[in-house]
């Protein structure tokens, strides 16, 4: 049965606890705590929730069960951590495409790989990357961010800016603007437009209480409501649903859309003029190896290369390839790719995530702000050649990421289309990337006009003559460098913007009861596959339901508090300065600690 | 106050431990960091690495050292347990043959994992232990010299050479990156552990105070 109380944690049940504090709640973990072999002489018979899969959700989980004092034994199939949220380097993505290929890895179909022979055996070598199988950026205010800190696998991670966000329209990529400041300088928006822009802001960042403004719209499309209601052309409604929202096409809801708009918003300023992050030497790779090493500091016991064969509800013993059997008194937690053999429950997973990662030989620092390695760029619905209905989002990383060496870059791109339109559109952005790269590249001849003439469009001209070759022979000449491709179709059971619904594990609940005779996998929960959301919030928001599902509440999810130094315990909760600073930069703005901002418009 | 900006050091290192499950790492780290002399009382900024602070050429190095949480117990160290390691120490028990045996897979996987530059250290823990020794000491000293690693013999019970065998390490790692800083015609002391690594865009700090206006490019990685 569930306890819904609260047991004491490893750190709290060893002797030495009680002499650091006398008030067990909340939890205080005593310095070095972590480092008292915390691990029994044998392999544990008995846990209290075994896990299967290191990603994201399954890793969260992991370290809030174990320092809410479960006793956690997390396994993975694989020789490496991360599962669904791996990152990998290109000797791993090989192995992992066969495997695909050869059907042993499910939810993932499709793959296709190019590797150039400069990696391995020539300039570069395998390790040098660290390839994401769903590459995600961090919001500077998110709740992921605030376990983060909270838990300190902070410490373990080191994080870089992201401030640039492009939006691909009319053949070109343009750079958001999004402060105060910058809608105010910005020499091309019209008046009325800055004022309407200003206008929607102000109301977007308190917009739930605003019944009156949105719920009208509750139903219909957010361009209608932003044309509609707020007078927005265009090109700033696409800005707001896709850049700053990262919405996934124009029939995105309001108040969906609404709240991803705010996320960009209240994010910026938070911890500098930039609203994300990104972790450096991976994305989800290397948080979810944060978060079990948190989980093993909190006396989890990890093993990789131990497949579980079967669960059964009755004796509650889980099986293990290599024979070894463990009793498990709570749950049993398994990531979908990680189901055993002649599983039976698995949930169904019927969206589809088409993704293609792209290692190029060039460093197109053009894409990023000054001292940043990240950038995300996006193609609206009807910008691409091949009429993309859904969006098409790339996120870039640079070689100050640590992902990829000195002079390459990482393109992940991704669509929420279904079907075989989807390689289509993926294509296309690819395609357009390609080409601004190029252009690029080659107005860096530009200080030469003998060479490089610029044409009415925009578009560098240049002079064949002066370079002693066609113009033709020019062009294959600065074809990019692909080093790597990988093409691949990922199925997850959660939809674009499921993020924040938790029934999607309600399917798993029901199926605990149902009893399918032979099954291997009766009795056990199911996690939920990355969805095509580019931001981690989906992943606390499942933590937390499986945790509520084996703990019996929620209350106590990484309800801890290490001993520490005079260090703030900084918390991702909302804060009215920090919605201040998210859109102003001057001192015109009286806050009272509301959370509602009403800035002055001073045009 | 220079708290905030983490310059209360002017390099920080940091070091992993490695090897078998009860051959003392997590011995070694308390006895070298709890006897502290550092004027930096806070000296544990994890509940699983803890710092010391020590003085080389009248600069301030900060060791934090790692110690792997119990993942060693089934080899399954995170990869990224080694990022931005500039030194480690394999740690083996001089009276357990396996645990020195091991070394060869601490070492690989390592090397695998771990910045090319890495400095390593091998310690035979446990030196109190004389009457039950099963790995003797020339052996253990022929296979570092062959792997061109640093070599002791500590006891973290007594606390014979424990600080030596940090200190020498620290000290290799001093000299790897002040050669590698004169290389370069660095500047940069400012506290980036990473002297041995590719230039990096800078690291945001999440644990101070957000939304000061402070500091949004410190070059504090820690």
């Amino acid at each position: 049965m569930l306890s819904p109380e609260r047991r004491p944690s490893m750190a709290e049940r060893r002797p030495s606890f009680f002499s650091f504090t006398q008030n067990p709640s909340p939890l205080v973990v005593p310095h070095l705590a972590g480092i008292e072999d915390p691990l029994p002489a044998t392999t544990p018979d008995k846990v209290d929730v075994l896990i299967a899969g290191t990603g994201m959700v399954e890793s969260v989980l992991a370290a809030a069960l174990a320092w809410q004092g479960s006793n956690v034994l997390h396994i993975d199939k694989n020789d490496y951590y991360g599962d669904t949220s791996a990152t990998l380097t290109v000797d791993q993505i090989k192995r992992w495409v066969n495997e695909v290929n050869e059907g042993s890895v499910s939810c993932y179909k499709n793959a296709k790989l190019y590797v150039s022979t400069l990696i391995g055996s020539g300039k570069y070598s395998s390790r040098d990357f660290g390839i994401d199988l769903s590459p995600k950026i961090l919001f500077a205010k998110s709740d992921l961010l605030s376990i983060l800190i909270k838990s300190r696998v902070h410490q373990y991670l080191e994080f870089q800016s992201l401030s640039n966000f492009h939006t691909y329209e009319n053949d070109c990529f343009e750079k958001l603007t999004n402060t105060k400041q910058e809608i105010f300088t910005d020499q091309n928006l019209p008046l009325m437009t800055k004022r309407n822009l200003m206008k929607f802001i102000k109301f977007v960042l308190n917009w739930e209480a605003q019944t009156e403004i949105w719920q009208p719209y509750a139903e219909r499309t957010m361009s209608d409501f932003l044309g509609e209601k707020f007078k927005l052309e265009k090109p700033q409604v696409f800005e707001l649903i896709f850049s700053i929202g990262l919405c996934y096409d124009l029939n995105v809801k309001v108040p969906e859309a609404l709240q991803r708009i705010r996320r960009y918003l209240t994010s910026f300023d938070v911890y500098g003029p930039f609203p994300a992050l990104c972790s450096k030497y991976g994305g989800p790779g290397e948080l979810s190896q944060g978060f079990c090493r948190s989980a093993a500091v909190g006396g989890a016991t990890y093993k990789l290369n131990e497949k579980l064969v079967s669960f059964n509800p009755t004796t509650k013993v889980a099986t293990f390839q290599d024979g070894s059997k463990v009793e498990v008194s709570e749950k049993v937690i398994i990531s979908p790719t990680q189901a055993p053999k002649d599983s039976k429950h698995v949930p169904q997973q019927q969206y589809q995530v088409h993704r293609l990662t792209c290692i190029v030989e060039n460093p197109c620092t053009e894409w990023f702000n000054e001292g940043e390695s990240a950038a995300m760029v996006v193609f609206p619905p009807g910008s691409l050649k091949s009429g993309n209905k859904e969006v098409v989002q790339a996120f870039i990383l640079g070689a100050g990421s640590e992902i990829c060496p000195e002079g390459t870059i990482v393109w992940y791109l991704s669509t929420t289309e279904q079907g075989p339109r989807a390689e289509m559109d993926i294509d296309a952005a690819l395609e357009a990337m390609e080409m601004a790269l190029l252009r690029e590249s080659s107005s860096g001849l530009e200080n030469d006009e003998e060479i490089v003439q610029l044409t009415g469009n925009g578009h560098t001209i240049v002079n064949s003559v002066k370079l002693g070759q066609s113009f033709k022979e020019y062009v294959p000449r600065e074809r990019l460098q692909f080093l790597f491709k990988l093409y691949y179709t990922q199925y997850t059971s959660t939809p674009p913007f499921g993020v924040v619904n938790s029934s999607f594990f309600d399917v798993n609940q029901d199926l605990e009861k149902k009893y399918i005779p032979g099954a291997s996998d009766n009795g056990v929960i199911y996690t939920t596959m990355p969805s095509a959301e580019i931001s981690y919030d989906e992943v606390v928001t499942a933590a937390k339901v499986l945790y509520e599902k084996i703990v019996g509440s929620d209350d106590d999810f990484f309800d801890l508090d290490f001993e520490d130094e005079d260090e703030i315990q900084a918390s991702g909760v909302a804060n009215a300065e920090q919605f201040e600073n998210a859109i102003d930069d001057d001192d015109d703005v009286n806050m009272e600690g509301s959370g509602e901002f009403v800035g002055e418009m001073e045009i | 106050s220079s708290e905030d900006y983490g310059y209360d050091y002017d390099l920080l290192f940091k070091i992993v431990l490695i090897g078998d499950s009860g051959v003392g790492k997590s011995n070694l780290l308390s006895r070298f960091t709890k006897n502290e002399f550092n004027m930096d009382s806070k000296s544990t900024i994890g509940v699983e690495f803890a710092t010391r602070t020590l003085e080389i050429d009248g600069k301030r190095i900060k060791a934090q050292i790692w110690d792997t949480a119990g993942q060693e117990r089934y080899r399954a160290i995170t990869s990224a347990y080694y990022r931005g390691a500039v030194g480690a120490l394999i740690v083996y028990d001089i009276s357990k043959s396996s645990s020195y045996e091991n070394c060869n897979h601490w070492l690989s996987e390592l090397r695998e994992n771990a910045d090319d530059n890495v400095a390593v250290g091998l310690i035979g823990n446990k030196s109190d232990l004389a009457h039950l020794r099963a790995v003797p000491t020339e052996e253990s000293k022929t296979f570092a010299q062959e792997n061109q690693l640093l070599f002791t013999e500590t006891s973290a019970l007594n606390s014979e050479n424990v600080d030596k065998a940090f200190e020498e390490l620290i000290n290799t790692i001093y000299q790897k990156v002040s050669k590698h800083q004169m290389d370069l015609g660095d500047s940069s002391a400012n506290g980036n552990a990473n002297g041995a690594s590719a230039p990096n865009g800078p690291t945001i700090s999440l644990t101070p105070t957000p939304n000061e206006n402070k500091k949004a490019n410190g070059n504090n990685c820690c």
